[in-house]
């Protein structure tokens, strides 16, 4: 099982959904591409989308809807579509 | 000149002191959010402090020289690289035609960085000024942040390249940033529209002594800290709106914290100009630096009083410690 | 905590000059180590005042000490950004206030004042845009918004017959701009006829989004918006640009801000939405020629004789207008 992770290049807000109203971006267990938008982060009125730089299954998210993060902080482990 | 393959998050051209004598206009005169970073790395290349350099926020930034030019990245850590090589901050280098320079994203405490290139970045003064405001699409490249692409031209250096690399900024002169969750010391004087008339006694000394925190949403234009309960010396703004934050429209001061309601909104260098809502204190130039290094979601900040003579003491030690006399060789 | 003594640490009024021979009071107030607030009278809306700020705003820049910046005219305030170093604040606080003390009398006030003549579309395509989208993505329930628009409001605000008769008002009066700010060359324009002096209440909340060329009132001050932006006034036409930062019309050859403080603006002619577009167009080719006479005063004394001599009229509109807001609902 080759677990990895999707950093956050930016501090800021992070948001698993484009409105408050809207469903999540991404959920546990969708199997993503590379370049899926998984969340966005919030910094100075501006949103940044975070991207999945490779593909595979969502197992889970590390940061919880609105919470602040880090630069460089984990958001969400991958693990390849296959594995369970 | 300077090709730009990745603009990064939001990098702009800047100089100092930016575009003064236009607020009368409606222009903030932009220009660097760090300006004490900003002037250092001019100044360890050769540059008069003010030159046209980049402010780097948040990271992200590659670019590639095509000409030998002296270079120094002063500010927040992003983990520079020149060709793979880790560039130290606070040191001026030399860079060769072909070599790239990366930004990578931060690395710990602060949040803007300063490229500054021996000869200055050459692009057209608008309105006296080469500095970039966002809000007004006017000066650096086109109005607007970097992209990759972009061509950046350079002007000619002052000084032999030989004389200005491998220099550093006296170590005691580096200033240290304060970290996530940590607090930021500000020196403030009070405000035209302080205590007794439009605040409490108690309101100014619970602005003075409280921990700010600074919200996620502050940029360039604002920085915005937490709503507060003020008790107010007035019930309402009579002929500037029904609140008692409400003033008739004036003339804003570059730094000044305004009050909007509840709300303290620092107005930082590409702010409003003017408007309607009283400014309760005015950040010290010499401390407007610290706002460039806070992290916004993340910083707190500490209002701590001085007097008019105190402030004007501040920025004379600051301007005089920008100096070629304060770099030694490395 | 810091502990104080009865006077402040930096002392947040500097000086306090009475009022003298009807001369209103100038309270000098800190504004940080680079700007000094100086108030004038009272803190009441008096367009009259303005006069006096920008006849001192001259007389500052003919005498223009080493040191001083720059001033930032406002309706009842001058801000001035100076370096402290070169001018102490008290030495610039003499200056100032003797400045002010050698202006002429009130009445025999001239002030240099263009008049800058803007074409006018009202309830325009580009308005009705931004009202749609406040309702279909902000709130769908405004009061101030009645049939897609602002201007119906405005009119019955203000006790008008119908919106048409709204519009009439906005074109009978010359615009006395107090001020620019906020963005670049956002003119802040007060009616000089006291008879067609409307008033209308702020959004609520506050739009997210105005095309530039917009034009909106909020309270008794009209604002045109210069770039696209938030805003929070009460919008119901749309002029040519006043601001063009690619300087692409000889009007804004000199500067990327077509408008000055103490100009007058006078909206004529009123125009279709297509011949504002083709206006529009024609600003960016440069072949488009705004109307400016840059030579033109304004006369303080002659201008009090015009209000002495409408004062009931005002008056009377006044009442009907206050009358007429008590039973229209607030944003």
């Amino acid at each position: 099982m080759a677990e990895r992770t999707i950093r956050s290049p930016l501090p800021g807000i992070f948001y698993r959904q484009p409105s408050p109203d809207a469903e999540p971006f991404v959920k546990e267990g969708d199997v993503i591409q590379p370049g899926t938008v998984i969340g966005l982060v919030g910094v100075m009125k501006t949103f940044h989308q975070i991207t999945a730089d490779s593909g595979g299954r969502v197992v889970r998210f590390l940061v919880e809807n609105e919470e602040p993060i880090r630069p460089g902080q984990e958001i969400a482990v991958l693990t390849d579509a296959g594995d369970e | 000149m300077l090709e730009v393959r990745n603009g990064g998050f939001e990098t702009t051209v800047q100089d100092y002191p930016g575009r003064i004598g236009m607020l009368s206009l409606g222009f903030a005169p932009a220009g660097p959010m760090d300006d004490y970073a900003f002037r250092f790395a001019n100044v360890l290349v050769g540059n008069p402090p003010g030159a046209a350099g980049l402010e780097i926020t948040a990271g992200g930034l590659v670019v590639a020289f095509h000409d030998e030019r002296a270079f120094a990245v002063c500010g927040a850590d992003m983990a520079a690289r020149l060709n793979g090589q880790p560039v130290v901050l606070w040191r001026s280098y030399r860079a060769r035609p072909g070599d790239v320079l990366e930004f990578d994203y931060l690395q710990g405490a602060g949040f803007r960085t300063y490229l500054a290139v021996s000869g200055g970045i050459d692009v057209p003064p608008v309105l006296g000024s080469r500095s970039t405001y966002l809000p007004g699409s006017v000066g650096g490249l086109d109005g607007r942040k970097l992209q990759a692409g972009d061509r950046l031209p350079l002007g000619e250096p002052r000084v032999d390249l030989g004389q200005v690399i491998d220099r550093r900024v006296r170590a005691d002169l580096i200033p240290g940033y304060a970290g996530y969750n940590e607090v930021w010391e500000v020196e403030a004087t009070r405000g035209p529209q302080a205590d007794p008339d439009y605040m409490t006694r108690e309101d100014m000394d619970a602005f003075f002594s409280h921990h700010w925190k600074l919200d996620a949403a502050s940029n360039r234009t604002g920085y915005r800290l937490d709503i507060y309960k003020w008790q107010w010396a007035r019930t309402s703004g009579g002929a500037g709106g029904g609140h008692p934050s409400n003033i008739i429209d004036n003339g804003y001061p570059v730094g000044a914290v305004n009050v909007c309601g509840d709300q303290p909104i620092i107005l930082c260098i590409d702010g409003p100009t003017l408007g309607g809502f009283i400014c309760n204190a005015v950040v010290a130039k010499a401390a407007m630096w610290k706002l460039g290094q806070m992290v916004p979601g993340w910083s707190y900040i500490h209002f701590k009083e001085v007097s008019l003579e105190e402030a004007i003491e501040l920025l004379a030690r600051q301007d005089a410690s920008i100096s070629e006399e304060n770099l030694e060789r490395s | 905590m810091t502990e104080h003594t009865a006077a402040q640490p930096s002392g947040v009024i500097l000086a306090t000059f009475p009022e003298h021979n009807g001369r209103p009071g100038v309270v000098y107030r800190n504004a940080g180590d680079s700007f000094l607030l100086v108030e004038f009278g009272d803190m009441v809306f008096d367009l009259t005042m303005s006069f006096r700020v920008l006849g001192l705003d001259d007389a500052i820049k003919r005498h223009r000490p080493e040191g001083l910046i720059e001033v930032i005219p406002a309706l009842r305030s001058v801000l001035i950004n100076y370096d402290s170093r070169v001018l102490p604040a008290k030495r610039l606080i003499e200056f100032v206030q003797a400045q002010y003390e050698e202006l002429p009398p009130f009445h025999d006030l001239v002030v240099p004042s263009r008049i800058v003549e803007l074409p006018i579309a009202f309830d325009d395509k580009w308005t009705r845009e931004a009202i749609a989208r406040y309702v279909q993505y902000q709130r769908a329930d405004a009061p101030n918004i009645i049939n897609g628009t602002n201007s119906e409001y405005a009119a019955m605000y203000n006790g008008l017959r119908d919106k048409e008769e709204f519009f009439e008002y906005i074109m009978a009066t010359d615009w006395w701009n107090a001020a620019l700010g906020f963005f670049p060359g956002l003119p802040f324009a007060y009616p000089l006829d006291p008879r067609r002096a409307v008033v209308i209440p702020k959004y609520n909340p506050t739009r997210h989004w105005t095309p530039a060329g917009t034009i909106g009132i909020a309270g008794p001050c009209l604002a045109i918006y210069p770039v696209e932006s938030a805003g929070g006034y009460q919008i119901f036409a749309h002029t040519v640009p006043i601001y063009d930062p690619q300087q692409r019309n000889p009007a804004f050859r000199e500067s990327p801000v077509l408008l000055r403080p103490g100009d007058r603006l006078r909206f004529r002619p009123r125009v279709t939405d297509e011949e504002l577009e083709a206006m529009i167009q024609a600003v960016y080719d440069g072949t488009y020629q705004y109307v400016i006479d840059e030579t033109a005063t304004f006369d303080v004394g002659e201008y009090l004789r015009f209000l002495d001599s409408v004062r009931e009229e005002a008056e009377a509109f006044r009442r009907h207008q206050a009358e007429a807001a008590t039973r229209v609902p607030i944003p």
